[in-house]
């Protein structure tokens, strides 16, 4: 058999039938349609998730970047957020390069000593643990207490770990303390008396704050003004250090602002009565 | 809104013969319908947006049945114990010479099949066929000419005659 056209055509419409159930055909169309719409449904709601998720991971970081980054943002109005900061992580260490911004009432907006005065005191002298325990001929105990030239400096004065006053040096005084701070002995002399200290009831601690031109600031450097006495900023160390006379007027301001320290009032005079023995 | 009044008119005009192409195509009853099943499921949900569901139909018809020929990663896996097939001698192994005829046609190629299902059941032009199947002109005329000179030999193999 060699098929023609015609052959062909009709064995291909042999057999034709019954047709198809419409109804058949629309049932599974709507099903393949609910199935899509389900897995539009759940890609959608996957998709929000990672979103979300996404945004709260993006938000959190950003959120951290930011609170990391204020911290070192510190100014007159972060003051007590700093003096936590020193309290807590050894001084030094934390906040090494706070910006100096913004000045408190009574000074100049702008300059050295406003840079200084924005500077805050904190609450209570940082706890700098003494190069190998206080010993002299450490590593690093000779290096400079203050890493950058200064240009002002905020002193604070405490009797045991109570702030009692601080003031700001500019110029030349403030160079001419930090260059008797890192002039002062590297090694200790046990022998040398210490006039110009306080007597030793009332000696307290110094907190030097060094202010750069561009308004950083340097790590504190803390005075414990015991005989000898002993400077350092966590790294460096210094002793036998004698604060100069403006040093001096500070300290004693703030022994006599301490009213535990204040004078003892006597009773005022009058005439004397008698003899206090009986007869 | 679909236009449902519309596609049952259409499945039960065409339906017929979309169903006998598709077993023409598949050379099987059950996957025929199968095959018919899903291009008009296909035509439905489109059923708004074409303007010739008959022809989207046809093509959606033999798309499916190349497609379905495709070997797939998800699809057929070899296997020690065969099926049972009701495939060929449902209706195909007969022993006049349409039967014939069209157990012929089941072992063309999925391509040449299509093209002569087109051609001569469907009675589309050259230039229909090739639209429905995506080919040229040109590949149309070859391959028809082709699977009728295969027909011709088989079927005169087959029955101890000439081509």
């Amino acid at each position: 058999m060699s098929p023609n056209e015609f052959q062909l055509r009709s064995a291909l419409r042999d057999g034709e039938g019954a047709g198809v159930n419409p109804d058949t055909v629309i049932a599974r169309a709507r099903g393949m349609e609910q199935a899509r719409h389900d897995r539009r449904v759940r890609y959608a709601s996957m998709a929000a998730a990672v979103a979300v998720v996404g945004g709260i991971g993006v938000l959190g970081s950003v959120a951290l970047s930011g609170g990391s980054g204020g911290q070192h943002s510190g100014g007159a109005n972060k003051g007590a957020a700093a003096s936590n900061a020193y309290d807590g992580a050894g001084g030094g260490q934390v906040a090494s390069r706070n910006s100096a911004a913004g000045a408190p009432p009574g000074v100049p907006a702008s300059g050295p000593v406003a840079n200084a005065a924005a500077v805050p005191c904190p609450a209570t002298p940082p706890r700098l643990a003494l190069p190998g325990g206080g010993g002299s001929g450490q590593f690093g105990a000779r290096g400079s207490l203050f890493a950058e030239p200064v240009e002002s400096v905020k002193v604070c004065f405490y009797v045991a770990t109570t702030s009692s006053a601080s003031t700001v040096l500019i110029g030349d005084t403030a160079s001419g303390l930090v260059k008797s701070l890192e002039d002062s002995a590297k090694t200790i002399n046990t022998s040398i008396k210490c006039p110009g200290l306080p007597a030793p009831t009332e000696r307290g601690t110094l907190v030097i704050i060094g202010v750069t031109k561009d308004r950083a600031q340097l790590e504190p450097v803390v005075a414990t003004l015991n005989c000898p006495s002993r400077v350092t900023n966590g790294t460096a160390l210094r002793f036998n250090w004698t604060p100069p006379s403006n040093i001096v007027q500070l300290i004693n301001d703030g022994i006599n602002s301490n009213p535990a320290n204040s004078p003892i009032s006597l009773p005022p005079p009058g005439k004397v009565t008698g003899s206090p023995v009986q007869s | 809104m679909r236009d449902e009044a519309g596609f049952r008119m259409f499945v039960e005009t065409n339906g017929a013969t979309l169903l006998h192409a598709a077993r023409l195509l598949t050379g099987d009853h059950h996957r025929g319908e199968d095959l018919v099943q899903g291009a008009l499921t296909k035509v439905y949900l489109k059923w708004d947006r074409i303007d010739a569901p008959l022809a989207y139909a046809r093509k959606a018809l033999v798309t499916g049945h190349i497609d379905s020929t495709r070997r797939k990663w998800w699809g057929e896996r070899p296997t020690e114990i065969l099926p049972d097939e009701p495939g060929r001698a449902d209706g195909l192994a007969a022993s006049d010479e349409r039967d014939e005829l069209r157990r012929l046609l089941g072992e063309l190629n999925p391509k040449e099949r299509a093209v002569v299902v087109l051609r001569y059941y469907c009675d589309q032009s050259e230039q229909e066929t090739a639209a429905a199947l995506g080919m040229p002109v040109g590949t149309v005329k070859s391959t028809c000419a082709r699977a009728l000179a295969r027909l011709r030999v088989e079927a005169a193999a087959s029955m101890g005659g000439q081509p």
